[in-house]
């Protein structure tokens, strides 16, 4: 379909997944939960509906095997347990990759068909099966074979490719299943990286035997000969044989999962092309030929058949119409329905859909005469009437359907410009009503379905009588009907922004909010150089009304970029949920403010310290079932996450009631690795040997488990949260629990700096690295060997000169005082010696680009009110 | 134009995108519900030609909404059409019991379903 309509169900069926995820997460903790598996039912049920709109059947088919799967919990047939949880999140995770994938490139990968094929029939598997489950393998593979041609199997066949194939193979393959052999369409899709991996995909295709025609054709369009990579497979193999399953099967034993087999229907086959004919000769054959199949007089038909073949010409419709029939006829005992169709075809030159599914009708001859060819909008209106007819003749005389039905009988006649038979309906409803009976308007009603134009063609009236019911449900799938396909066009009510134009629009109010600042640099010059103190004041005048706006601007693209934690917290309770399993622990995990808001950058890079903490948490700070009953806690631990805004910040906690961190153990471990001294680690009081954890190469894992990683501890935690500028702290008491606390700013787009001077220049220094600002007179400064140092008070302040770090020339200064910046980085404080201080300011910060992105120490630039550049430091990497 | 006034109650948002421009293309006035109570309650504000009804909703379902509709007064000509992902007769059946005037198993085809829409508010081809 359209792409407008692909953007709008992608993000749907992102939110669906996440629905059905965590209701099932609810499910398992409370399998008698009927809001849950409603909640989860409906969301995948909707999925399967939306999905249905474009070209994604595996898709569509993984999904139905999941709803039904559900559609058994939800009626209480099945019960749901954790393995089924397991398997239909896992379901959920594949069809949530095909979404990214559809997303990506408009369509699901090659191997989703083989893929969807087999998640599904696991699904399956259970449905129906609760006490036969121990049946063991070959009851299996013997319930697999048994299912009534699965109705999963004939859909997977892409007409277009049976279309492929070549007309005389279609035939023959059509001859023997209507002798009542299998004949199966087998789909193979190798690998794209098949080649390295040592498979021939044509051999491995070739082993398969029996084949009666293969189709290869490239899986993806071939893009242009620059990105041609010859090295990777782009082909698709269809293959038609007369094998049974099983053989090809063994054929295909390695390749199995990249393969789908499905049975081929005689009517699936047949194809028919030629030039339109016409003459008494059709009409007389159509006559006699339906009174034989009719009498089942099937020897005569064939004679009749044979006949007609030898005297018309070879490249008319009609009679490769009737090579399907004799073909059809050639079985012992041949079905009557496809018969009856195929006689139907040779009659009237075009080919009606039989009972029970569609035969692609699309190859009738384009030149057919307009009374012949198919009217959809005739079958439907029968249809629509037919329905109404009936729903009234089941319901007997009732005044409130009698008003619905009037209301579409008439409308169906309007709408066919059908006056004359209107007056009569409208009549017979008025009789209707007058007598308080229905049968008025059944017999009008059947009388306008018997009428002329309504009528269904005569070659039908040869099939089968269908029953009524089967109308309204042959409607809908009719594919070949039209096919002119609209391109979308929304309503818009909301806009979905790409979130790159946000970004840009972003820089650009940045850019605005440092320009602006050109004005009282302007404001001063005007005053100064030109002595125009009114101009000067015109000009403040002017830069306070585009500060304003300036400022609203920033706080309203800030309010677009906010997102709810919610994003990363959501996914929390699968994670916690898997590894608690794996780990053989039982946790409850609680979510606390899940509403609260922060720039995406933070949101998105605040993921991965957070599951680093949860991680941590479970594997090591949450202790097994058995131990802490026997700590006297609840076999079930709890994890709480929360979220909270505490003025500028956003503050995250990540609390559970474990095992606690043990100070003895730290600093063991801590001396062990050589991480600090014996003597130091002596010294440190219990929340400063928490804190070792923090230090770089820190693990108190005794065995690295695949879980929290591998050598990546908290250190890895703590550079990232602060270089959001935020800050993390933990706090532990033995044996009740551990608190992680991330706090981190709402908004990193703006960052607020000091500018300082150094060695004559300028240089901006990030302010949440700030603690304080002394001037500290120059007999304080104590010399301890080289270094210096200051105590303030009464902490020992190692002090640092900013010239020297950077090394520029040190200018002498006559002053009485230091200017010192104390700045607290990676947990200590350190003093910075810098020649003086200047003003603050919020600035945009960009980063170093080009051959400056090597230079360490700087976090980037920004520009000054005055058009200068300035360098903004990044003490961490200086110190 | 025809300017038919249709009321498509449906709680997949692609779905009633789908719609909307399908049938908005074809000329006829388009309002969504996103669920049966919605649906209900937009409908007695009244002036449809048509209802298209899902049958899997939250809320009320499809069946629901249908017998309601045909219990008010001022709906009970009202025609409708439910529209499901089950083939099944027993569904389809359900659905005419409950008083729809059509079925149509999704995904329905762009052009039946207007055709289907054409039909049932008498709207000229």
């Amino acid at each position: 379909m359209s792409n407008l309509l692909l953007a709008r169900f992608i993000p749907e069926a992102r939110e669906l997944l996440q629905i059905s995820a965590s209701g099932l997460l609810k499910l398992e903790r409370n399998p008698s939960d009927e809001t849950a598996v409603n909640e989860v039912f409906r969301a995948v049920h909707t999925i399967k509906g939306s999905s249905g709109l474009f070209d994604a059947g595996a898709l569509t088919r993984l999904v139905h095997a999941a709803e039904d799967l559900l559609g058994e919990v939800r009626s209480d047939a099945l019960r749901i347990d954790s393995a089924l949880v397991d398997m239909l999140l896992d379901s959920l995770d594949q069809v949530g990759q095909w979404i990214d994938e559809l997303e990506r490139r408009d369509a699901l990968p090659a191997d989703a068909d083989a893929v969807a094929h087999r998640m599904a029939a696991q699904l399956r598997r259970r449905l129906g099966s609760q006490d036969g489950e121990a049946a063991g393998a070959p009851a299996d593979g013997a319930q697999r074979e048994a299912e009534p041609a699965p109705a999963d199997a004939v859909a997977t066949l892409p007409p277009a490719l049976l279309a492929r194939l070549p007309a005389s193979a279609c035939l023959a393959a059509f001859r023997r299943a209507c002798g009542g052999e299998a004949v199966h369409l087998v789909c193979y899709a190798p690998e794209p990286g098949c080649f390295f991996n040592g498979t021939d995909p044509l051999q491995a295709i070739r082993q398969v035997p029996g084949a009666l025609a293969l189709d290869i054709a490239a899986a993806e369009p071939w893009g242009t000969l620059e990105d041609l990579d010859p090295y990777q497979c782009n082909l698709h193999f269809a293959l038609l044989t007369e094998a049974p399953r099983a053989e090809i099967e063994l054929a295909m034993r390695y390749e199995l999962d990249r393969t789908t087999i499905a049975p081929v229907r005689p009517r699936d086959l047949v194809r028919i092309a030629g030039e339109p004919s016409d003459g008494p000769i059709w009409d007389d054959f159509r006559e006699t030929a339906s009174a034989f199949l009719a009498a089942g007089r099937y020897d005569e038909l064939r004679k009749a058949v044979a006949a007609l073949r030898s005297v018309a010409g070879p490249t008319l419709w009609r009679r490769q119409a009737l090579d399907w029939l004799d073909a059809a006829l050639s079985a012992p005992e041949p079905d009557p329905a496809l018969a009856a169709a195929l006689v139907a075809a040779a009659g009237s030159g075009r080919l009606d859909p039989p009972p029970g599914g569609p035969l692609p009708t699309a190859q009738a001859p384009a030149s057919q005469p307009a009374s012949q060819a198919a009217d959809p909008r005739r079958d439907l209106a029968h249809s629509v009437l037919a329905s109404q007819h009936r729903s009234l003749e089941r319901a007997g005389y009732d005044a409130e359907r009698l008003a619905s039905v009037g209301t579409v009988v008439e409308n169906v006649l309007l709408s066919l410009g059908r006056d004359a038979d209107r007056a009569a309906i409208q009549a017979a409803f008025a009789a209707a009503r007058e007598a308080r009976s229905v049968a008025p308007v059944l017999s009008a009603l059947a009388a306008v379905l018997a009428g002329a134009p309504l009528q269904r063609p005569e070659a039908a009236r040869a099939l089968p009588e269908t029953d009524l019911q089967e109308f309204a449900t042959e409607v809908a799938p009719g594919p070949a009907i039209g096919g002119k396909e609209p391109e979308a066009r929304i309503a818009a009510k909301s806009l979905k922004v790409d979130q790159a134009k946000i970004d840009l629009l972003m820089n650009l109010i940045g850019e605005l909010v440092v320009s602006k600042n050109a004005l009282p640099f302007l404001a001063k010059r005007a005053e100064e150089t030109y002595a125009s103190r009114e101009m000067s004041r015109e000009i403040k005048e002017q830069y306070a009304v585009i500060d304003r706006l300036a400022q609203e601007m920033q706080g309203t693209i800030m309010q677009v970029r906010m997102l709810p934690v919610a994003e990363i917290f959501d996914r929390f309770p699968r994670l916690v949920r898997d590894l608690a399993r794996k780990l053989g622990k039982r946790i409850d995990l609680v979510l606390e403010g899940e509403d609260t808001a922060a720039d995406k950058t933070i949101i998105e890079a605040l993921g991965d310290p957070l599951l680093h903490i949860v991680r941590n948490s479970l594997d090591h700070g949450i202790e097994a079932p058995d131990e802490r009953r026997a700590a006297g806690k609840s076999a079930t631990a709890r994890i709480l996450l929360r979220a909270r805004q505490e003025a500028d910040s956003v503050v995250i906690e990540v609390q559970d009631n474990g095992r606690g961190i043990d100070p003895a153990r730290i600093r063991g471990a801590a001396v062990a690795k050589g991480v600090v001294a014996q003597e130091e680690a002596d010294r440190l009081s219990d929340q400063e040997a928490i804190n070792l954890i923090y230090r770089p190469g820190f693990s108190t894992a005794a065995e690295i488990s695949d879980l929290s990683g591998r050598g990546v501890g908290m250190d890895v935690v703590l550079t990232t949260v602060e270089k959001l500028g935020g800050q993390v702290s933990v706090s532990s008491r033995l044996g009740e629990g551990t608190t992680t606390r991330l706090a981190l700013p709402l908004s990193m787009a703006v960052t607020r700096i000091m500018i300082v001077e150094a060695a004559g220049s300028l240089y901006g220094v990030p302010m949440d690295m700030i603690v304080e600002t002394v001037r500290v007179p120059r007999e304080r400064i104590r010399r301890i060997k080289k270094a210096e140092t200051f105590v303030l008070r009464e902490t020992i302040i190692p002090l640092l000169r900013l010239s020297r770090l950077l090394y520029l020339p040190e200018q002498p200064r006559g002053e009485a005082d230091a200017a010192v910046l104390v700045c607290q980085v990676g947990g200590r404080r350190v003093g910075l010696i810098i020649d003086n201080f200047r003003e603050g300011m919020d600035v945009i910060l960009k980063p170093l680009e080009g051959v400056l992105t090597g230079i360490d120490g700087y976090a980037g630039t920004t520009l000054l009110g005055d058009g200068r550049v300035l360098l903004v430091l990044d003490l961490r990497e200086l110190l | 134009m025809s300017g038919k006034r249709i009321l498509v109650v449906e709680d997949g948002i692609t779905m009633r995108m789908f719609y909307q421009d399908v049938l908005g293309r074809a000329g006829f006035v388009v309002e969504e519900a996103a669920n049966g109570v919605e649906g209900l309650e937009k409908a007695l504000l009244g002036g449809f030609d048509l209802m298209i009804v899902d049958i899997n909703m939250p809320k009320m379902d499809g069946y629901e909404l249908v017998s309601r509709i045909r219990r008010e007064p001022s709906l009970q000509a009202t025609p409708v059409v439910t529209i499901s992902t089950e083939a099944k007769d027993a569904d389809a059946t359900r659905a005419y019991e409950a008083g729809a005037n059509f079925y149509i198993v999704k995904p329905a085809d762009p052009v039946l379903l207007v055709e289907t829409a054409r039909l049932l508010t008498g709207a000229p081809v």
